[in-house]
């Protein structure tokens, strides 16, 4: 009989490969054999979304037809609930760490939920965990959100921290001492005074990323973070920006700034930054915007991401296109044929330009199809002469379309590069014929399989490009 | 006039079959373990791989000179990756362990994927044929671990 190489394997490189089944594929090796299955309960990794729970329901028929039911779907819920509980339970009862959680939520009924997650993180915690993340999407109609218990708030093992859609309320004392990675997102913050101490709160974060919390007044970033190298703060849909009573971002070390909001910034000073992207700082004058970028001797990209281009001042384009020749600069905005202009008008090969999609659901053929139309308008516009150019262009975006149709649902970044073969930026001359140049065109799809699988497409940017085809 | 090609550093590795491969120092250190061999000095002519046999050797040598390729589009080099773990499982298993051994990630990965990629949609009865495992629980044991995981037996592909 020929042998089983598999299970000779040492148990670190099982455990590696493991890390690349599907969740599905995961739980079923648990049934191969005695081995595997003690392979299955020492994975450090314990990954679940309740996702699976409708999808249980839909291979169900009975429970399919019974959704309806209050009784009897709250009592599925448990059943799967349970099942999860008690793999988790075993998992830590032979003592095997868990030391990355995953969880997606998205049960509507939350009060048959939240005492198993309670549990959990209770469970998991003790058992030194290092990362959790814990994504809850709420249905529509529902205001409740979880809130965590404090013991995950002053887990001293915890390095990574990912909360979307939770509340921290007044009571929670944050004290995480390891904590390397924060990321909340859509996380309400009750008490205003919650997050105004973040040395206190994180001593050690290099990576802080605060999206959409509703609640937040102060955000003090001090000198005394002294390891924070990457911050991403998004007040873009806090329903009042000014609810924000004080930004101020005084850190020396800091590499890379996300901002994006209305609200201007307090006091600031960060001369080693490296990459700076802002989204709607129409708020930022001529002056103030000047007198920024020559404090900034290390930046090497630069992200401006608008709805409409021209509501930042073309003075500021300018400012940046004279002044810095060196940095990268990427521009977005929602108009395509105003960034197709900016492209020609900017003529340097340090500039990229994303069109930017706000609601991918609503992004359909037509959508881009005339996108595409009014791209080819504004070349048209711009060179006179480019019909020839333009009918040549055509089908390589037709069959880009056509490729990608059905991906096309999911696209949340639409980006377009012009990507002159020969050396230097492109000329006018390089431009009349597209034998001259290659369109990239990259779409970045939105990882919405990611629910239903939070294992592996984690790992995997979904991408997508292609060259002129009449170049091969 | 002179001449500008510097001259290209080999490095010598004998396989546990006692075979020689002279490979440019450049592609060998894409290899971690070898890498460190070399910068702690400990590393004289011969690089001895005891873990490693020569019909590996060959084919982890074809799939480091390509990766070592800056010029390969990362299209190009994803293709080439997907033909390479067109292997035999036996062959990728012994991959496996050798890119461990030698410290080479992306080749650990993508054999990883390759195993996984097999496994994928399958019956435990189908996973336990293709890699001869064998059944060692109990009927009732079985339905039982079955009965915990429901849901992840619904939908599996026809053996």
């Amino acid at each position: 009989m020929a042998m089983d190489r598999i299970t000779l394997l040492p148990d670190h490189l099982l455990h590696h490969l493991l890390c690349f089944l599907e969740l599905e594929d995961f739980a079923r090796i648990s049934v191969l054999s005695k081995a595997w299955n003690r392979i299955w309960l020492s994975a450090s990794i314990f990954d679940f979304n309740l996702h699976f729970y409708y999808d249980h329901i839909e291979d169900n028929p009975s429970l399919k037809s019974s959704i309806r039911d209050d009784k009897i779907h709250r009592a599925a819920q448990e059943e799967y609930l349970n099942s999860i509980d008690e793999s988790l339970r075993r998992r830590l009862l032979l003592s095997f760490s868990v030391s990355v959680v995953g969880m997606w939520i998205n049960i509507p009924t939350f009060e048959v939920s939240v005492p198993f997650m309670d549990r959990w993180m209770d469970t998991t915690i003790q058992s030194n965990l290092q990362k959790l993340e814990l994504k809850i999407s709420v249905d529509d109609d529902s205001s409740y959100k979880y809130r965590p218990p404090q013991i995950l708030l002053s887990a001293k093992s915890l390095t990574v921290l990912e909360l979307y859609d939770c509340t921290l309320d007044s009571n929670c004392d944050i004290k995480l001492s390891q904590l390397r990675k924060q990321d909340l997102r859509y996380v309400c913050l009750l008490d205003e005074k919650m997050l105004s101490n973040l040395a206190f709160n994180f001593p050690l974060i290099e990576d802080l990323v605060l999206r959409n919390c509703q609640g937040l007044k102060n955000l003090r970033l001090v000198p005394e973070l002294s390891q924070l190298k990457h911050v991403d703060i998004d007040l873009w849909y806090l329903s009042n920006n000014n609810e924000v009573q004080c930004i101020e971002i005084t850190v020396p070390h800091l590499c890379t700034l996300s901002f994006e909001g209305r609200r201007r910034w307090d006091r600031i000073s960060f001369g080693a930054l490296k990459e700076l992207k802002l989204r709607e700082a129409i708020w930022i004058t001529d002056e103030k915007f000047q007198n920024l970028m020559s404090n900034l001797p290390e930046l090497e990209k630069m992200t401006m991401i608008h709805e409409k281009l021209s509501e930042f001042q073309p003075s500021k384009l300018r400012y940046l296109k004279n002044a810095f020749s060196n940095i990268h600069i990427c521009i977005s905005s929602k108009s395509l044929a105003e960034l197709v202009s900016a492209a020609f008008w900017y003529d340097t090969k340090n500039l990229s330009v994303a069109w930017s999609i706000s609601n991918p659901k609503q992004v359909l053929f037509d959508k881009v199809q005339q996108g595409i139309e009014m791209a080819a308008r504004s070349r048209e516009y711009e060179f006179e002469d480019s019909q020839e150019a333009e009918d040549e262009m055509n089908p390589a975006w037709k069959f880009f379309i056509k490729s990608h149709l059905i991906a096309l649902y999911k696209v949340t970044t639409f980006r377009i590069k012009w990507k002159p073969l020969e050396q230097g930026a492109p000329s006018h001359k390089s431009m009349r014929g597209a034998n001259n140049f290659e369109i990239v065109a990259e779409i970045h799809i939105l990882n919405t399989d990611m629910l239903k699988f939070g294992w592996k497409h984690r790992h995997r940017d979904s991408f997508a490009r292609l060259t002129n085809p009449s170049l091969e | 006039m002179a001449t500008t090609t510097t001259e290209t550093k080999m490095l010598t590795l004998c396989t546990s079959d006692k075979q020689q491969f002279q490979i440019e120092e450049t592609i060998a250190l894409q290899a971690v373990t070898i890498r460190n061999m070399v910068e702690d000095e400990c590393a004289s002519n011969v690089i001895p791989l005891p873990n490693v046999n020569s019909k590996i050797m060959i084919q982890i040598i074809e799939y480091l000179k390509k990766h070592v390729d800056s010029s390969v589009s990362k299209e190009d080099m994803e293709k080439f990756d997907s033909a390479f773990v067109e292997k035999k499982l036996s062959e990728i298993f012994d991959i496996i362990l050798a890119a461990n051994y030698l410290n080479i990630k992306n080749l650990l990965d993508i054999c990883c994927q390759r195993v996984a990629d097999v496994m994928k949609n399958k019956s435990p009865e189908w996973v336990r044929r293709t890699f001869n495992i064998v059944n060692d629980f109990t009927a009732e044991e079985e339905a039982k671990i079955r009965k915990e995981h429901e849901w992840a037996f619904e939908g599996v592909d026809e053996d």
